[in-house]
């Protein structure tokens, strides 16, 4: 479902990625672990076609970094779910409005935004605070709202970049369960985190970024 | 792409509630510069109608020589009408013209001179597509030529007068339309910067969803469509009183005043469409 295929990727005179490959089946639960600075955001970026290897490909489902059209990234978007450690939420908007903002922005029909917002807020069990604003959330519960907005356009994958960062134990091991539970579902998990005791609790494939290349 | 218009409508007036500040100064600017057109146009309606009228009442008088034998006055007619963009030759014998003189003045000249001082002549009407000081002055040419012409009386420079009046209310026109399109245009560009910079957020998190440019740029132009839309109707609104109020203090027959009842509302409309369009392009990047 992921591949990376020999991934050349710089920031300006840094090297992120040299020669990088990586692949991922549909179903698994992926941890990415390495260091600040080691390019865990930018392997998550990449696969979101926010950015392009300067070298190599990078193919999510069937779309290929080397020939996807920038018209066609957008439906593709719609299939990669995204978390991140700030959970970029509208804070001038309920609970609520921020779920359905992702079913507005992808054109689904407004018949149906109430039913699939409810269901994906039933799902990270946040639907009895569907009307609170996003300020009057704790870290944990705001991290929820973020996971339900990925998920309500059913991904095949769901790319989270620390998604515990922010988070003290309690709230952190409450967004794990829930994100084990997703990928128990179905949907496949990516997920960067230097926090590597995770990995023991939650298990997942690990990969880690070392000398610009992943490695089991 | 699609079209989701409860959507458009919802985030437009949100993003405008957002940006308010710019929102009200851009509808205020749009009310005030499309008023000062609005109330230029109505009056070059009627400048131009005026003009009109003068120019309607172009014509030569053709004074025919008082030596001429009296079989070339018919002669005479028809070379005036071949000449082209003469509509009509009305013959005006000396004892018409001096029944006009005494109607005009109020006074026989016969007893004072002894004799009827007036020549006959043609008063010759040209078509309306001749009507303009040029042609006439090219027509006037070739009448004075012909034979038995004595002399052709034309009161050129009053008509020159009022065309060049009418030439310069225009431009005029021309000049303000071009401030107010350029205006609306810098001010709605204006405003949609400060939006788009306020909603930053909400754009790359639509982004982040799977939005496409042209579904989040839709608000954004219902925005610009609606200020210009509201600046025109405001401006049509005033101008619409200002015209009314004119015309009853100094009893004035106005024209054209439905036209610009609507016509700046769409005006409003279309410069705030284009305002956007451009203003996205620029700062909203695919």
């Amino acid at each position: 479902m992921i591949t990376m295929e020999n991934v050349w990727y710089r920031f300006g005179n840094h090297a992120i990625f040299s020669g990088a490959d990586f692949r991922m089946k549909p179903g698994e639960f992926v941890y990415v672990v390495g260091p600040s600075g080691s390019g865990k955001s930018t392997l998550l970026r990449l696969l979101h076609m926010d950015i392009f290897p300067g070298r190599g490909s990078v193919t999510v489902s069937n779309a290929c970094s080397r020939t996807i059209r920038p018209r066609d990234i957008p439906f593709l978007r719609r299939k990669v779910g995204m978390v991140f450690q700030d959970y970029k939420l509208l804070e001038d908007r309920n609970v609520f409005d921020n779920v359905a903002f992702a079913l507005w922005a992808t054109g689904v029909p407004s018949g149906k935004i109430k039913k699939l917002t409810l269901q994906a807020l039933t799902e990270v069990r946040i639907s009895h605070k569907r009307y609170s604003m996003i300020p009057e959330l704790s870290g944990g519960e705001q991290q929820r709202v973020s996971i339900a907005r990925a998920l309500v356009n059913e991904p095949y994958v769901l790319l989270a970049d620390e998604p515990t960062g922010n988070l003290d134990s309690e709230s952190a091991e409450d967004v794990m369960r829930l994100l084990k539970r997703i990928n128990s579902k179905g949907t496949a998990v990516l997920m960067t985190t230097h926090r590597e005791e995770f990995c023991r609790s939650f298990p997942g494939r690990r990969v880690r970024i070392q000398q610009e290349r992943l490695v089991e | 792409m699609s079209f989701n218009l409860p959507y458009i409508i919802r985030e437009g007036f949100m993003g405008l509630r957002r940006a308010r500040v710019a929102a009200f100064v851009t509808v205020t600017t749009i009310a005030v510069t499309l008023t000062l057109l609005n109330l230029f146009l109505i009056l070059t309606v009627n400048v131009r109608r005026v003009v009109r009228g003068f120019q309607n009442q172009i014509f030569f008088e053709v004074f025919i020589d008082p030596t001429a034998p009296a079989d070339s006055v018919e002669a005479l007619r028809r070379d005036i009408l071949a000449v082209p963009g003469i509509e009509k030759a009305e013959y005006i014998s000396r004892e018409a013209a001096l029944d006009r003189f005494k109607a005009e003045f109020g006074a026989d000249p016969i007893p004072l001179l002894g004799e009827n001082p007036l020549p006959a002549s043609f008063q010759v009407r040209l078509t309306p597509a001749y009507r303009s000081p040029d042609r006439a002055e090219s027509i006037l040419a070739k009448i004075g030529k012909l034979r038995s012409v004595d002399e052709v009386s034309y009161h050129g420079r009053f008509f020159r007068l009022i065309e060049e009046y009418g030439r310069t209310v225009l431009w005029v026109d021309f000049g303000l339309m071009l401030i107010v399109v350029l205006a609306t245009l810098l001010l709605v560009n204006n405003t949609m910067r400060l939006t788009l910079l306020a909603q930053r957020k909400s754009i790359q998190i639509m982004r982040l969803v799977g939005a496409t440019t042209g579904f989040i740029r839709m608000p954004y132009l219902f925005q610009g469509v609606f200020q210009g839309a509201l600046g025109g109707g405001l401006s049509a609104l005033i101008s619409f009183s200002l015209v009314q109020l004119i015309a009853w203090k100094f009893n004035l027959r106005l024209q054209g005043i439905p036209h610009f009842f609507w016509g700046p509302v769409a005006v409003g409309g279309m410069l705030g469409l284009f305002g956007s369009l451009i203003g996205l392009s620029r700062h909203m990047k695919d």
